[in-house]
């Protein structure tokens, strides 16, 4: 019987590979300061020139400095910078130790001198000849903005997108954010639920005989003035928490966070049935408003979980959520204006829809906390 | 009521302040850059190595060696470098040139690649070749074992018997009916088969033995899983395929101890310091301060890695980064978004488990009922695969 060789025997185990920090070379690019930083593991380095002088088997310091000038002769061939057609002159500065997740690296500080003022263009080619798992991870920062690359093998090169492309990322997180808010039931029934105290005064107001006297115009500012109030309150809050979570500043845990939307919803229809309590409507929108905003951070975060341009996309999404819940006010409150003389008649509408929104929310929230 | 005009004044104001509170706080969002350090003493060791540079252009003898060492070494470290450079050298034969013996080794380091199609083709070349080959016989058996497609899995281990240990053979097929519904009847006949041949058998076949008897007991929940495990680790202590299901073994159990003794010295591989995290978690809320002060410690680097392999689009490791993302920072839904990606390609009982946990943890009832499903059409069962409140107690 032929005997199995042993890593045979040990790769039938388990196929999957266990995760161990892989061979990366860090690039941290400045490009309005013309300057940036390499930073490469010794083991990668001792693998591109021979560091260990009394083959003992350790790096030591003394070794490492020794070597400096080969290690830069070794960038100078297999790093480089351009701008447009040019290339970049390089300034290699003493390099330095740091310190990385899976230990010690070499830190090789630069500046950049660029003939033109067309975008950078980095190629890198370092290690790809000794491993082809080796990747070099780009972080940049020019004026617009910042943003992360991986280069590659099969991939060596890279160019840092112009100034337009905050435009792009404006309308597509503008987008995002409409679709969110659209789609979000839970948010939508919440806003509904604050909503429906507004309607019901608007139908109490227009039997009475101060509303005959007045002009439409003002009419229909009535109607809006309180709805603005609690959008704008709702507005505000949630902002600030999305911008918190989406900034990794404050993130509660996604279910609780999921739970307490789905709670809100439940009171804010449940308090909808009681007109004594109507007047907290405000502090609902400004208290739950807090919690509506990291659930929206979940989303954004989804969307982009190392976005570069956060300032943009964060401004973006937020006035994508506003652009939703305006087009939600400004379809709901001239149907309802509309329809108020048939809500006054028959009150069992708004008393069910907010019988309904409350359920619903209960339902959510059990759903949310118990399966 | 306050007066439309007060009201709006005071919305203004509240809407300027926010405004600026979310200036202030909005910064340009860019990788932290670790800071230079001071410079260390000249005779500081700062890294051990071992690895041995290419000067000259191999031969193809050398890097079947090299291959093979490297790929050792991989399986007892999880240095991922060497996965590269074996692939790089693997890169100068052409293909022309490949014997058995390299294509059995490119079929290996496609499979720790997770290539899995082209390590499965590689191997049906390899058989059509040498039809007899237990090597690769075995590896394909694994393969599609680990893909959850277990009639070919099974048709594999039958083509072994004769070819291989009889252990080796009964082990294959054990595993294969341990995820199809005979996780006890394979336990009591290959634990027989191995009190019959273990004074015939040799460290290798005990050693797969051993983890095979461990695994499926791990699945039916019987105590021996620790015992087994525990004398496959002493023969192999390097395995970490071992001493990451002894140290899950042990943590399961409720061994804190254990998986810290287990795990030390195991900085670099990512499951292995998850554990380790867990385990000190569970010290810390008995003791104090050195517990919570290195659980914290790694629980920063672990994340720091995520956030590495995030940034470097690694998806090599689906199955690590779920757990990080479900255990250290509690995000089940893009935990269970790599658990789905994962699962495609690979249904091992972990990465099962993963698809389920973060299924139930983000309330993806649906996504743990079409897992459930197909567990359920291979009659598959693991002791740690997690069950929806509702359903405890009811396993049907």
């Amino acid at each position: 019987m032929r005997t199995i060789a042993l890593f045979m025997l040990l790769s039938c185990f388990s196929v999957c590979a266990w995760s161990h920090k892989a061979s990366d070379g860090f690039i941290y690019l400045d490009i309005p300061r013309e300057a940036g930083r390499l930073d490469l593991a010794l083991v990668d380095l001792h693998n591109v020139v021979d560091l260990d002088d009394n083959d003992d088997g350790q790096l030591i310091w003394r070794e490492i400095s020794r070597h400096q000038a080969e290690l830069q002769a070794y960038l100078v061939r297999h790093f480089a910078l351009s701008a447009g057609l040019q290339p970049c002159a390089l300034h290699w500065q003493p390099s330095a130790l740091t310190h990385h997740s899976d230990g010690y690296y070499l830190a090789f500080p630069f500046t950049a001198t660029c003939r033109e003022s067309a975008a950078w263009q980095i190629n890198y080619n370092i290690l790809f000849d000794q491993d082809s798992l080796h990747r070099g991870l780009v972080s940049w920062q020019n004026a617009e903005g910042t943003g992360l690359a991986v280069l590659s093998p099969d991939a060596p090169r890279y160019v840092l997108p112009d100034s337009m492309s905050w435009k792009a990322l404006f309308f597509d997180y503008f987008q995002q954010g409409v679709t969110h808010l659209l789609e979000g039931y839970d948010h939508i029934l919440f806003l509904l639920a604050l909503l429906l105290p507004v309607i019901r005064q608007l139908a109490l107001a227009s039997t009475q005989d101060a509303w005959q006297k007045k002009s439409a115009v003002s009419r229909l500012w009535m109607a809006f003035r309180d709805v603005l109030c609690i959008a704008t309150l709702f507005t505000l809050t949630h902002s600030f928490t999305l911008a918190l979570a989406a900034l990794d500043l404050a993130r509660p845990p996604q279910t609780l966070v999921e739970i307490l939307i789905a709670l809100s919803v439940s009171i804010a229809g449940g308090l909808a049935l009681m007109p004594r309590w109507h007047r907290f409507r405000h502090l609902l929108a400004l208290g739950f408003g807090l919690i509506h905003g990291f659930g929206f951070a979940n989303v954004l975060f989804e969307l982009a979980p190392s976005v570069s341009q956060r300032t943009v996309s964060l401004l973006a999404f937020n006035l994508g959520v506003e652009a939703g819940q305006a087009m939600l006010i400004v379809t709901v409150i001239p149907v309802m204006f509309g329809l108020r003389t048939f809500l006054c008649k028959h009150p069992w509408i708004l008393h069910g829809s907010a019988y309904g929104i409350a359920l619903c929310g209960l339902l959510w929230t059990w759903q949310r906390a118990f399966l | 009521m306050m007066k439309t005009k007060q009201l709006l004044t005071h919305c203004y104001r509240c809407c300027v302040l926010l405004a600026l509170v979310q200036i202030a706080l909005v910064q340009p969002a860019k990788a932290d850059i670790p800071p230079l350090l001071a410079t260390p003493p000249p005779e500081q060791v700062l890294q051990q190595v071992s690895l041995k540079r290419v000067d000259a252009m191999p031969d193809i003898l050398w890097i079947k060696d090299n291959v093979r060492a490297k790929l050792l070494t991989v399986r007892e470290t999880g240095d991922q470098r060497l996965l590269g450079q074996a692939q790089q050298l693997m890169s100068m034969v052409s293909d022309d040139k490949m014997d058995i013996e390299l294509r059995l080794l490119r079929a290996s380091l496609l499979q720790s690649l997770h290539q899995f199609g082209d390590s499965t083709r590689e191997l049906q070349k390899i058989l059509l070749l040498s039809p007899a080959n237990a090597q690769a016989l075995l590896m394909l058996a694994s393969i599609q074992l680990a893909q959850g497609n277990y009639s070919a899995a099974s048709q594999a281990c039958k083509a072994l018997l004769g070819r291989a240990p009889m252990l080796i053979s009964a082990g294959c097929a054990s595993q294969v009916a341990a995820r199809t519904g005979q996780a006890a009847l394979a336990y009591k006949r290959l634990h027989q088969l191995y009190l019959r041949e273990q004074n015939n058998s040799d460290d290798d076949v005990l050693h797969y033995t051993w983890v095979s008897l461990a695994d499926i007991a791990d699945q039916t929940g019987e105590p021996s899983a620790a015992h087994w495990w525990q004398k496959a680790l002493q023969i192999r202590p390097r395995d970490l395929y071992t001493r990451i299901g002894a140290a899950n073994n042990a943590l399961g159990r409720g061994s804190a101890d254990e998986v810290l003794a287990m795990t030390e010295h195991h900085g670099d591989v990512d499951a292995l310091l998850l554990l380790r995290v867990q385990a000190l978690s569970a010290h810390a809320k008995d003791e104090a301060a050195p517990a919570k002060d290195e659980a914290a410690a790694l629980h920063e680097r672990l994340l720091q890695r995520l956030e590495e392999a995030r940034w470097r689009g690694d998806t090599l490791h689906a199955r690590d980064q779920g757990w990080m993302l479900l255990r250290l920072k509690h995000s089940p839904e893009e935990a269970l978004k790599l658990a789905q990606i994962n699962w495609e390609t690979q249904r091992e009982p972990e990465d099962t488990r993963l698809l389920l946990d973060s299924a139930l943890a983000a309330h993806r009832l649906d996504v743990y009922a079409d897992a459930k499903q197909w567990l359920d059409s291979h009659q598959q069962w693991h002791a740690r695969f997690p069950m929806p409140a509702r359903t405890k107690g009811d396993r049907s």
